[in-house]
């Protein structure tokens, strides 16, 4: 073969090697172009930070503000999970991530709305959104957390909105680019927001939601006696009480905690009766109003105990403190569920440009039964495994938890509402491999409903 | 020849491109106050037409497409750095970009006046060799470091980067040393006393150290990748053993596994190529950026000015393909691919026309180290292989590549010019 023979062929494998890059870029920039731009790390959909609008608490007061092309937040470490961070170096996250389009300023206008404030008023700053948060609640649920792991959830249970959801560990938003190597691989995950995103085994607390569910099937009575002998067989193994209760009233059996007596209303209901009220109280559904929530997991397992276990909230069942916290709300208002929510409006210079639609109301419970298990948890606050959350003039509904999880000590647990008889806030306090709920997380909760209902 | 008209459309047509472009970049820039482009787009139109003229005057004629291409791909890459100097903080990126450029247009110009014929390079062929090697062992001694690698001559103001040079000298080299000792590798492998080809082994040996020295002492990927990719494209071309060249790929396959087991740079290249995702924010930042700007520009991309090319790292140098596939779309991207396949094409053909073996090999080789070139940056831009640190002939911002990019058009020019005319076109 001749030299010019042999040119011909290396011309031909270099052109024909040229296909590859036509191919790539074809796959790249037409088939996965839309999946690839809605990456949450792609920081490409921020515009210019100098025009993005600002995130407020329901007094109007800024939660994360553009300055001089940043963005800074007020709050600093107080509000860090919740409201993330948007940097160009790093892109954004948290709220600041989902409410990206809304806050989003604009060089070139691209809906007709914004022409026509660009034409009209010169206006290329993105639109404000007003959160439902108290900023002087956040300050104190944060501040109760302080030198622990874990969560504080408030819900304004009039409305169903977020009033606080503190977290910690948190981290400084003003200090994060420096910080990000050590804060993504920390084990205590301080980038992950725990109140609306952590899901946790609930424990005991979530025996209000047994008894409401056995009650409201007709599964169990209040006038009914459980005799517990300390244990049960679940099916697959004993299952072990705090104590020997006796023969106990249903009532009384929340009050003490009895680990028997709900074990077997989560026999009665069985996995799917369990299922099915988690859904009746909205817990496996998506909350487009409070986003990022982590939807709560029912009980997978197959074992012959998980009834028996899920009654007592165990097995591998998990919710987040939000959930919690919602069911405790649906219980304060006498069985209706609203919605929880973390928006109330996006605005402009003031003006509201976009308010969600007011709440709906439904009703998960018949009132008997809403009321029958607020008595429970009034009674278990004030004289049960909750004593510790007790104030003085005010009755307060709650339910202590003691979570056993494969991480370590058991999850503290406390979720209520107060006043009892007219109701005004609900609370979820969680606190991770802390131990007893009764001793760690209700003391927090006394505290936190003292400033809550305080005017 | 019948080529005359088309050029001379082209020339046109790069005129045009040129000032729509920087109207158009000027626009789409206007919030960050970019510098005038006109003093520039004056200099660069200047240079295209002068040398272009001056290419004309030249007898024996050479080959009159190379200059339009390689002034069409100067102009979208000179627009993408204007356009990225002021986002970049470095406003005058645009400027010293259209110096280099009208530079680079000299240095052609010079290159088909000098006297003499290229055939005379063959006699320069050790110089050539000696004067590269010394160049490389210099500047891995002596250079200026930046980002822990050692590429760089720091002479006053401007960084030379001798490698861009070197590559020219290595085809040389390589092309007088095959010609002259094909046969004798061609005879030595054939011979039937069964003596081993040991003289040929050793060269493709010291081809694969070479590329290999490189890649493991002066961890640069690209240019180990490049060498080898040339050594073996012109060891093919000038023996024809197959055989040879199988044995090489398969030992260069063997030597990327060591080097990925061995070196933990490599490692980490790898792992951002293939999943840039893993790691977003620190390994696979610049490939996670660069897909992102090639999903944002589409198929018809954003418009010159309008996107936000900026965001990958070396957007204006090693990554000026994805600023054009982001703000030209994929249609323009596939319009940059197709000029260098011509371009590529061109050189090939000036191959075959040569008048002497010298000439085919000198100027096949010079076209594999383009078409190679080109391939490999764009190949690890668009995620087909690991992003290497490499530039894209005639359109990366940077003197040392655009001089040499024109030097090696020149040398094309030269060996058509004499082609044609042994050629009887
Ligand atoms: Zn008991």
């Amino acid at each position: 073969m001749a030299i010019k023979a042999r040119v011909r062929v290396v011309a031909l494998f270099l052109l024909v090697l040229f296909l590859a890059p036509v191919v790539n870029l074809t796959r790249l920039q037409v088939l996965r172009s839309e999946e690839l731009f809605a990456r949450p790390d792609n920081t490409r959909t921020l515009e210019d930070l100098s025009l993005r609008g600002s995130l407020l608490d329901r007094t109007g007061q800024p939660l994360a503000q553009s300055r001089e092309g940043r963005r800074v937040y007020p709050l600093g470490p107080i509000t860090g999970p919740l409201l993330g961070y948007m940097t160009g170096r790093l892109g954004a996250a948290g709220l600041e991530a989902s409410l990206e389009a809304r806050t989003a300023g604009y060089a070139v206008p691209r809906t007709p709305m914004q022409a026509w404030n660009l034409v009209a008023r010169g206006e290329r700053r993105g639109d404000d959104v007003v959160l439902t948060l108290d900023r002087d609640l956040q300050k104190l649920a944060w501040g109760l957390l302080e030198g622990s792991r874990g969560a504080v959830l408030v819900l304004d249970v009039p409305t169903g909105e977020i009033l606080a959801v503190a977290s910690r560990p948190s981290f400084d938003p003003a200090t994060l680019e420096a910080d990000w190597e050590s804060l993504r691989v920390d084990p205590a995950a301080p980038l992950i927001e725990r109140g609306t995103q952590g899901l946790y085994p609930p424990g005991s607390t979530f025996k209000i939601l047994t008894m409401a569910g056995a009650l409201a099937d007709g599964r169990t009575s209040a006038d009914e006696v459980f005799a517990c002998t300390g244990s049960m067989d679940a099916g697959n193994f004993i299952l072990h009480d705090n104590a020997v209760h006796g023969p106990v009233r249903l009532e009384e059996a929340l009050v003490v905690s009895c680990n028997v007596t709900f074990a077997t209303l989560g026999q009665r209901l069985g996995v799917e009766g369990l299922r099915r009220w988690m859904d009746e109280f909205g817990l496996l559904d998506e909350l487009p109003l409070v986003p990022n929530a982590a939807a709560a997991r029912p009980v997978h397992s197959g074992a012959p105990s998980a009834a028996a276990e899920a009654g007592i909230g165990q097995a591998d069942l998990l919710l987040s403190p939000l959930a919690m916290a919602r069911v405790a709300a649906a219980l304060a208002r006498g069985g209706v569920d609203l919605e929880p929510r973390l928006l109330r409006a996006q605005t402009r210079r003031g003006e509201e440009t976009w308010r969600p639609a007011p709440p709906r109301a439904r009703r998960v419970l018949p009132r008997a039964v809403a009321e029958e298990v607020g008595r429970a948890m009034t009674a278990a606050v004030a004289r049960g495994t909750g004593r510790a959350a007790a104030l003085s003039g005010v009755a307060v509904a709650g339910k202590t938890g003691t979570a056993e999880n494969p991480h370590g000590a058991p999850h503290a647990w406390f979720v209520g509402y107060a006043p009892a008889d007219k109701p005004e806030v609900a609370v979820a306090i969680l606190l991770e491999n802390a131990g007893g709920g009764g001793t760690h997380a209700a003391p927090l909760a006394s505290h936190l409903l003292q400033e809550a209902l305080s005017p | 020849m019948n080529g005359r008209p088309t050029a001379c459309l082209l020339m046109t047509l790069v005129s045009a491109i040129l000032v729509l472009g920087a109207a158009l970049a000027q626009a789409g820039l206007s919030r960050l106050d970019p510098p005038s482009p006109w003093p520039s787009v004056g200099l660069l139109l200047g240079a295209f037409w002068a040398g272009w003229l001056l290419s004309r005057l030249r007898r024996p004629p050479g080959d009159c497409l190379l200059l339009p291409l390689a002034t069409l791909l100067c102009s979208v890459g000179w627009l993408e750095v204007y356009r990225l100097g002021p986002a970049i903080g470095s406003p005058a990126l645009g400027e010293r970009q259209a110096w280099w450029i009208a530079l680079g247009l000299l240095v052609f110009v010079s290159s088909l006046f000098v006297p003499g014929d290229y055939r005379a390079l063959e006699d320069y062929k050790y110089s050539c060799l000696v004067i590269g090697v010394f160049l490389q062992l210099a500047v891995m001694m002596f250079g200026t470091e930046i980002n822990g690698a050692r590429l760089w001559f720091e002479i006053g103001p401007v960084l030379f980067q001798p490698v861009e040079v070197v590559k020219i000298l290595l085809v040389v080299f390589l092309a007088a040393f095959l010609r002259q000792f094909r046969h004798w590798i061609r005879l030595s492998l054939l011979s039937p006393e069964g003596r081993l080809p040991r003289k040929a082994l050793l060269l493709l040996g010291l081809g694969w150290a070479c590329a290999e020295g490189v890649l493991v002492l002066q961890k640069d990927l690209g240019m180990a990748l490049l060498l080898f990719g040339l050594f073996l494209s012109m060891f093919f071309l000038s023996t024809g053993r197959r055989d040879l060249v199988a044995l090489s790929a398969v030992l260069a396959s063997l030597g990327s596994w060591m080097c990925y087991h061995l070196f933990g740079h490599v490692r980490v290249r790898v792992g951002a190529w293939l999943d840039p995702f893993a790691d977003p924010h620190g390994q696979g930042y610049q490939m996670s950026q660069a897909l992102y700007a090639l999903a944002s520009g589409g198929l018809d991309g954003s418009g010159l000015g309008m996107g936000r090319p900026f965001l990958v790292p070396e957007a204006y140098t090693d990554f000026i393909f994805v600023a054009v596939a982001e703000e030209w779309g994929m249609l323009g991207a596939l319009g940059v691919l197709m000029v260098y396949m011509m371009l590529v094409t061109r050189a090939f053909r000036i191959a075959l026309w040569a008048g002497d073996e010298f000439g085919t090999l000198l100027a096949a080789g010079l076209a594999t180290l383009v078409a190679w070139q080109t391939l490999i940056l764009v190949g690890g831009t668009v995620q087909l292989a690991p992003m290497t640190g490499i530039t894209l002939p005639f359109m990366s911002y940077g003197g040392s590549s655009m001089l040499a990019n024109f030097l090696l058009l020149g040398l094309l020019w030269r060996i058509s010019a004499v082609g044609e005319v042994s050629g009887g076109d």
